[in-house]
């Protein structure tokens, strides 16, 4: 319990040097928010208008102060552009990019534990090598280019999903998931099924030297059992470490995907309005995912104690 | 293997980089060396059938459906329509109003139709319009059109249905006030307005063809039929869905995929790609507007008028043509922002204005820094690809010309903000968006108090063609002033136009009735599918 309470402070701490970080940085940002919400032909008393409206004359401690009080009462302001509220924002997309990095997340492990156990059962061998470096070549190509690529295939050629565009479950669950398949490869592919596998495939590797294996081994115990039940929880230390910091990489994706693939979730939004300026919008949708990021780092810490009893020890 | 999956990616890559193939020579639509003019013609998939849902994939996101907001809301017509049109010459006609006229420019008489209905059931009457214009009026909400009701002294509804405008001086656009597609001409309900308060802008309530259903910000904005529409038998759609698709590529797959049936396309390179595609037609038209430099006229060298004209004569059109347009000639070497199809258009102009020569440009270089000034600038760019790809081509042109320029690139925010509005530059790249009408554009762009006047130009000749081109009550008075402007700019060059900015809708081959300005602002009443 303890370690919880520990925990939520470090994530307090956290969040408020990453609002106040992110607010200077803005703050040091070129360009105008008003200037650039009334456009070109705006005149210099619609510009003060404006930004007297949106109270950005004000010192930037008074505006820090304005807007973390709002949060903590659960008001994150309304956007300058659309006057929409950013929570209203937020909880419209917040499900969409959850799901699409759920998805990633799912479908890279469904492909990295099983080629991650069997390589490091068959090191070296050519189904080793190829699965090696198509790997490699995945994550060497950037993820843009991995999505049009699959766009090309799947959407172009073989006519089967569509390019772009979002379907909400709302609307149907099947073309729901249909709309998230190429944006759903593009992330788990581009991002972290290889590291997953390479990971695995390591620390199975080195624990299917360890005693216990041997043990069971010599006890004539079938492979698929030895690989499942004593191979794989030991090897996935790491792998759940790196899932969670994986968070991190996938939200860093997905921003590339949601714009490509026109999925309407946070990632888009941080891209929209920094082009927009649209500072209040940016701070939600920034104070959301390092708060996201931080909150599964402490869950990845708390399940180590579920993983391996020593960890409460120590 | 590894070897081989490489060139599998490198054919996919030219592949992509080809549109997916098509060969170039056929199934374009449009005449040759006129790709870029192709007007909505009469279509032959017989009588319109009543059903269906279409959807439009968008190049931006609109800020809102508030009428004050200054956005491309392309949803606006579909949700207001607009009390006067454009027709397809280019003259104002009335449209969901029934006429708007005037004998001395100074009083104007809108007259509404009888029965035209929000969709929330309040009266579109006169009182309606002129709470409508109040709130373009209103200070506080830095209205994008203010400069379209800055000249109204006062209004009155004389009854239910007519509204009587009485302007400061003689303001001839004042019913095309009522028409642009960003203009005035565009009433919401007040009765909405006053119901959301800050919400209306995610809240609109129009009286066009399609009421509004929600809108989801960069997502979609979906719009279902008015059974109540003030033209009897119209829309046809059932539903109209609008998508904001910023990616050009991901644009481009979304309708050579079926994912939408429309497209709002921007670049030369999407639209040929797109013509090459026998299924798809692209609608396109030359709308006014221009992609150009503005020469500081505050700021030497620039405000010598030989170097404007030495900066005009170092142009290489064909080589624009091929870097920025795709090697559509016809796009490059626009001669000001008025379009040879608009019924203003001065075609002396073409005579005027400097053709590519860049001995000529050398001479005046010379000659300027005999006299003593220094030819030397800055030219200043916003930090995007394309831009940085023509700032490239132009150091060539530069360097033909022997010509001493600094390149200095900028991100687009810091380029509006800090070199257009303070005018701190000596030469920077702009556009002007397509337009239809003149007015306020052209004043903008070329009077002394003009708000997009980045030149900084100032010339009591332009000022007075200007003035006498919109308080002229003869319409040919009008135009020949319009002409002059034209002759005028192109004397002076303020701004060394290069070329129009491309744009296109492209459809499907089951989407008929699209029904556009030639700047390409979409009224969706007479769309129909024949699927």
């Amino acid at each position: 319990m303890r370690n919880v309470a520990r925990q939520v402070r470090h994530l307090l701490i956290v969040l408020f040097i990453v609002t106040v970080g992110t607010f200077l940085l803005l703050d040091f940002l070129p360009g105008d928010p008003a200037a650039a919400l009334l456009g070109e032909t705006a005149q210099p008393e619609q510009i003060e208008a404006v930004r007297d409206e949106l109270g950005l004359d004000e010192p930037i401690l008074t505006r820090y102060a304005k807007w973390i009080g709002g949060v903590v009462q659960g008001d994150f302001g309304r956007s300058f552009r659309t006057n929409q509220p950013v929570l209203d924002n937020l909880a419209n997309r917040v499900p969409v990019s959850l799901e699409l990095m759920f998805l990633a997340q799912v479908f890279a492990l469904a492909l990295a534990i099983p080629l991650g156990i069997y390589t490091a059962y068959r090191p070296g061998r050519p189904f080793d090598q190829i699965t090696m470096t198509l790997g490699f070549g995945l994550i060497a190509v950037a993820p843009f280019i991995l999505a049009l690529l699959l766009i090309l295939l799947f959407a172009g050629w073989l006519d089967l999903l569509p390019a772009t565009g979002f379907v909400r479950w709302s609307d149907g669950p099947l073309g729901n998931l249909r709309s998230l398949i190429l944006p759903t490869l593009t992330l788990g592919l581009s991002q972290v099924a290889i590291i997953y596998h390479q990971l695995l495939r390591s620390d199975t590797i080195a624990t299917l030297q360890a005693d216990h294996v041997l043990m069971a081994k010599s006890k004539g115990l079938p492979t698929w059992h030895i690989l499942v039940r004593h191979a794989l929880r030991p090897s996935s230390f790491s792998l759940v470490t790196l899932t969670g910091v994986n968070v991190g990489r996938l939200i860093g994706g997905s921003v590339i995907v949601e714009v490509i693939f026109g999925i309407p979730g946070i990632g888009q939004m941080l891209v929209q309005s920094i082009y927009n300026r649209d500072f209040i919008v940016l701070q939600g949708a920034l104070l959301f995912t390092a708060s996201a990021y931080v909150i599964v780092n402490m869950l990845v810490d708390l399940m180590y104690a579920f993983l391996d009893p020593r960890v409460q020890h120590g | 293997m590894a070897k081989f999956r490489w060139s599998l990616i490198a054919a996919l890559l030219v592949l992509a980089a080809c549109g997916g193939g098509g060969d170039g020579d056929e199934g374009s639509a449009a005449a040759e060396g006129d790709e870029f003019n192709t007007p909505v013609t009469e279509d032959d998939a017989g009588d319109p059938v009543a059903g269906g849902s279409l959807t439009y994939g968008t190049y931006s996101e609109s800020i809102g459906y508030d009428p004050t907001k200054r956005s491309t809301s392309y949803g606006n017509p579909a949700i207001y329509d607009s009390l006067m049109r454009f027709d397809d010459a280019g003259e104002v006609v009335p449209y969901m109003a029934e006429s708007m006229e005037s004998d001395d420019n100074v009083t104007w008489t809108l007259k509404l139709r009888e029965g035209v209905n929000f969709h929330d059931g309040t009266p579109l009457d006169a009182e309606a319009v002129i709470f409508n214009v109040e709130r373009h009026l209103d200070p506080a909400l830095a209205s994008g059109a203010f400069a379209l009701v800055e000249p109204i002294e006062s209004m009155e509804a004389v009854d239910d249905l007519t509204v009587a405008f009485t302007l400061k001086r003689p303001f001839a656009p004042f019913a095309a006030s009522f028409a642009q597609s960003n203009g005035i001409g565009i009433i919401a309900s007040p009765t909405a307005i006053e119901l959301h308060g800050e919400d209306y802008n995610l809240n609109p309530v129009g009286a066009g063809p399609f009421t509004f259903v929600e809108w989801i910000p960069d997502d979609r904005l979906v719009l279902a039929k008015n059974e109540d529409y003030w033209q009897e038998g119209l829309p046809y759609l059932d539903e109209l869905i609008y998508r904001p698709i910023p990616d050009t590529q991901t644009r481009q797959q979304a309708i050579l995929n079926g994912d939408v049936d429309l497209t709002y396309m921007i670049t030369a390179t999407e639209i040929i790609q797109a013509q090459e595609q026998p299924q798809l037609t692209v609608l396109s038209a030359r709308a006014n507007g221009g992609e150009g430099i503005v020469l500081n006229d505050n700021i030497a060298p620039f405000d010598d008028p030989r170097m404007r004209e030495a900066f005009v004569s170092i142009l290489n059109l064909d080589v624009i043509a091929d870097v920025r347009y795709s090697g559509q000639r016809d796009l490059a070497g626009a001669i000001g922002l008025i379009s040879p199809d608009s019924p203003v258009y001065a075609p002396e102009v073409e005579d005027i204005w400097p053709a590519q020569d860049v001995e000529r440009a050398v001479e005046l270089i010379a000659e300027y820094e005999a006299d003593g000034g220094d030819s030397s600038f800055t030219f200043v760019l916003p930090n995007t690809p394309d831009r940085r790809a023509f700032a490239e081509m132009a150091g060539q042109f530069f360097r033909d010309a022997d010509w001493d320029v600094t390149t200095e690139f900028l991100d687009i925010s810091e380029f509006v903000t800090g070199i257009l509005q303070t005018g701190d530059f000596q030469a920077a790249i702009m556009s002007y968006p397509a337009f239809v009408g003149e007015y306020p554009q052209m004043w903008n762009a070329y009077h002394t108090t003009g708000l997009s006047n980045w030149a900084h130009f100032s010339d009591p000749d332009v000022d007075a063609a200007l003035l006498e081109a919109v308080s002229a009550t003869d319409p040919e008075v009008a135009t020949a002033a319009w002409q002059e402007v034209q002759v005028l700019v192109a004397e002076k060059l303020p701004f060394a136009t290069y070329g129009r900015p491309p744009s296109a809708i492209i459809t499907q081959e089951w989407v008929h009735g699209v029904d556009k300005y030639a700047d390409n602002t979409l009224f969706p009443a007479t769309l129909w599918t024949s699927e």
